[in-house]
């Protein structure tokens, strides 16, 4: 189950990328994300850990790029919103290889039933501000940067001092 | 499987969600920042699922067995209660000697437990000789998504002593120059009621009859004469084993096992004896287990033998500290030991000093020759070390040591029953003799 949605959310991600390219009459720029797609599979077959933090970074960078060329910023998000939880379903595959079938199941059903709720959740609070689309000042964006440094910051330390 | 970093997820994270805000302000696209959205809400989702705390107050291991023979599988059940919140993502790892395997079942689980819930598993594990402790379980829980994990290791009790290999031995003859007061099967020296025939005296009142010697009455009609026997009694036994690197390594392989084998067998033959047996581990450093009787005793030096590893000491490289003063004045000592050259003044000295000394010594050059090619080179090698052995050997046998080699092809036990199910040449020639 893991496996398939891990395969299903890189090769949707990698779609929407390509979909987004091909809609903006740029079809070269889809070979990025196929490539990347196949790579960060293959990476998994091979075991390679750090593969899936290096995709996600660079889909979410190929997603922002995108939206600054005016590539459709729908698809961009829904690209980078599936990156994200292909990012989560590799790490959590590699925890599950230690674990027994019984246990795996299990956890795997949770897993993936907490996950879609975040990415619900995720692409809702993205795709608010897109379909609104609020006029961005410089001023608003100061206050905005402040607020997001300031929680995020709070945020991060928090969770990484839960030992 | 190397164990993922769950923590370093958390700043990857947010440093993506920085750089989109980051990105989306320099370039005033809110669509970027849009972007940084579902990031930033796993992030929230694993702040908010955290659990405050695992309560886990009951964890018990419980082990099918305290002592085990080597490879023997064993189970190991966990159980764990609950009681604080609810924990979605409960992670249980029991913590073990790297040395044991797990042959069936897995020794970490991964488990929801609800408030108050009780877990129980069970898994068997198998493993070499040693002492084997059970310190603690690993306990992790973690976030819905699993970004952020809380440790902590819960100490249980739990050991396993995994014994040594033996073999059954009938009988050993040995024969120290004193021995205790209680019968045993140890000839004392002495004459009295036994087996063995001793010498002659003139009889005395409470003789029996069957003792009478009729033929010396023959030649000294004026006089009853009776035999005596020697009497048999329990002895005091010190087992000395060598751990040392210096005599049982070669290359990557030991002969420790082997000498370890040896020992346990004689430990059993001596004990069931009844005979007051000590050990001395001499190697990284002494672990002396003070002498006893009785099955205790074998169970303390069993476990002993369990723990004896090689040691590197080089205040112990050489056999000069064993301290005699912990051995019994003329008792009998067995060193089980491959024999160095330099360990022959040390062996005099305690021979010297009046213990009935018995050497059994593995032989290395068998066992360094069964991990070598069969070239002509490696066969006449073998053939000048095992001259060597032979004359290191002899030295020690002329200085009344009895020393018993074992060819590892020999079964222990048909080596042992060749070389100590009966006295010594000299001995028995001696008896003769007198009769």
């Amino acid at each position: 189950m893991t496996t398939s949605g891990l395969i299903l959310s890189l090769l949707t991600s990698a779609a929407m990328l390509a979909l987004g390219a091909f809609a903006a009459d740029r079809p070269l720029l889809a070979i990025f994300p196929a490539v990347l797609a196949v790579t960060w599979l293959a990476a998994m077959r091979f075991g390679w850990r750090w593969f899936p933090g290096f995709g996600l970074a660079t889909f979410l960078i190929l997603a922002a790029v995108g939206i600054w060329m005016d590539l459709s910023a729908i698809w961009m998000l829904a690209a980078g919103i599936t990156a994200l939880l292909a990012w989560d379903l590799s790490n959590f595959w590699f925890r599950m290889l230690v674990l027994e079938d019984e246990d795996r199941k299990q956890a795997e059903r949770s897993h993936l039933l907490r996950l879609g709720l975040a990415g619900t959740i995720g692409a809702a609070l993205g795709a608010g501000p897109l379909l609104i689309r609020p006029h961005l000042t410089f001023q608003w964006g100061v206050i905005l940067a402040i607020i997001a440094f300031i929680g995020i910051s709070f945020l991060v330390r928090w969770l990484i001092h839960q030992k | 499987v190397v164990e993922d970093a769950p923590v370093q997820r958390v700043p990857f994270l947010a440093a993506l969600a920085y750089l989109l805000v980051l990105a989306g302000l320099i370039t005033l696209r809110g669509e970027i920042i849009a972007l940084a959205m579902p990031v930033i809400v796993m992030l929230a989702f694993a702040y908010l699922t955290l659990p405050d705390g695992a309560r886990l107050s009951i964890i018990t291991r419980i082990l099918s067995a305290e002592r085990v023979s080597i490879d023997a599988p064993f189970t190991v059940k966990v159980r764990v209660h609950n009681e604080g919140e609810h924990l979605e993502n409960l992670r249980l790892e029991d913590q073990h000697s790297p040395l044991l395997r797990v042959v069936e079942g897995v020794d970490r689980r991964q488990i929801r437990l609800r408030s108050g819930e009780t877990f129980e598993w069970e898994y068997k594990l198998a493993g070499p000789r040693g002492y084997h402790v059970f310190p603690e379980v690993k306990v992790t829980v973690s976030d819905a998504l699993g970004l952020v994990e809380r440790t902590a290791f819960i100490p249980t009790t739990g050991r396993v002593f995994v014994l040594p290999p033996f073999k059954r031995l009938r009988r050993i003859y040995i024969r120290p120059r004193q021995t205790r007061v209680y019968s045993g099967n140890i000839p004392a020296r002495q004459g009295g009621s036994g087996v063995d025939f001793f010498g002659v005296r003139e009889y005395q009142p409470g003789d029996s009859p069957q003792w009478i010697n009729w033929l010396a009455n023959a030649r000294h009609p004026d006089h009853l004469y009776s035999n005596q026997y020697e009497q048999e009694r329990v002895a005091d036994i010190g087992i000395i084993l060598d751990c040392r690197r210096l005599t049982n390594s070669i290359k990557d392989r030991s002969l420790l096992e082997h000498s370890i084998t040896v020992a346990a067998t004689l430990i059993d033959a001596f004990i069931k004896e009844g005979n007051r047996v000590g050990l001395l581990l001499y190697g990284q450093y002494l672990q002396w287990t003070v002498p006893g009787y009785g099955k205790k005793q074998r169970e303390r030096l069993f476990q002993a033998l369990a723990q004896a590893s090689l040691g590197d000491s080089q205040i112990f490289a050489k056999l000069v500290y064993i301290p005699t003063r912990i051995f019994p004045a003329n008792s009998q000592l067995v060193l089980i030991s491959a024999l160095h050259e330099e360990d022959i003044d040390i062996l005099v000295r305690l021979r010297l000093l009046g213990y009935h000394v018995l050497v059994i010594s593995p032989d290395p050059i068998e066992f360094e020759q069964q991990a070598l090619p069969h070239t002509p080179q490696v066969i006449n090698a073998a053939r000048i070390l095992r001259l060597e052995r032979q004359l290191l050997l002899q030295r020690v046998q002329r200085a009344g040591i009895q020393a018993v080699s074992w060819d590892l092809n020999t079964p222990l036990e048909l080596c042992l029953h060749q070389a100590l199910s009966r006295p010594p040449f000299h001995i028995a020639a001696l008896y003769r003799e007198f009769r």
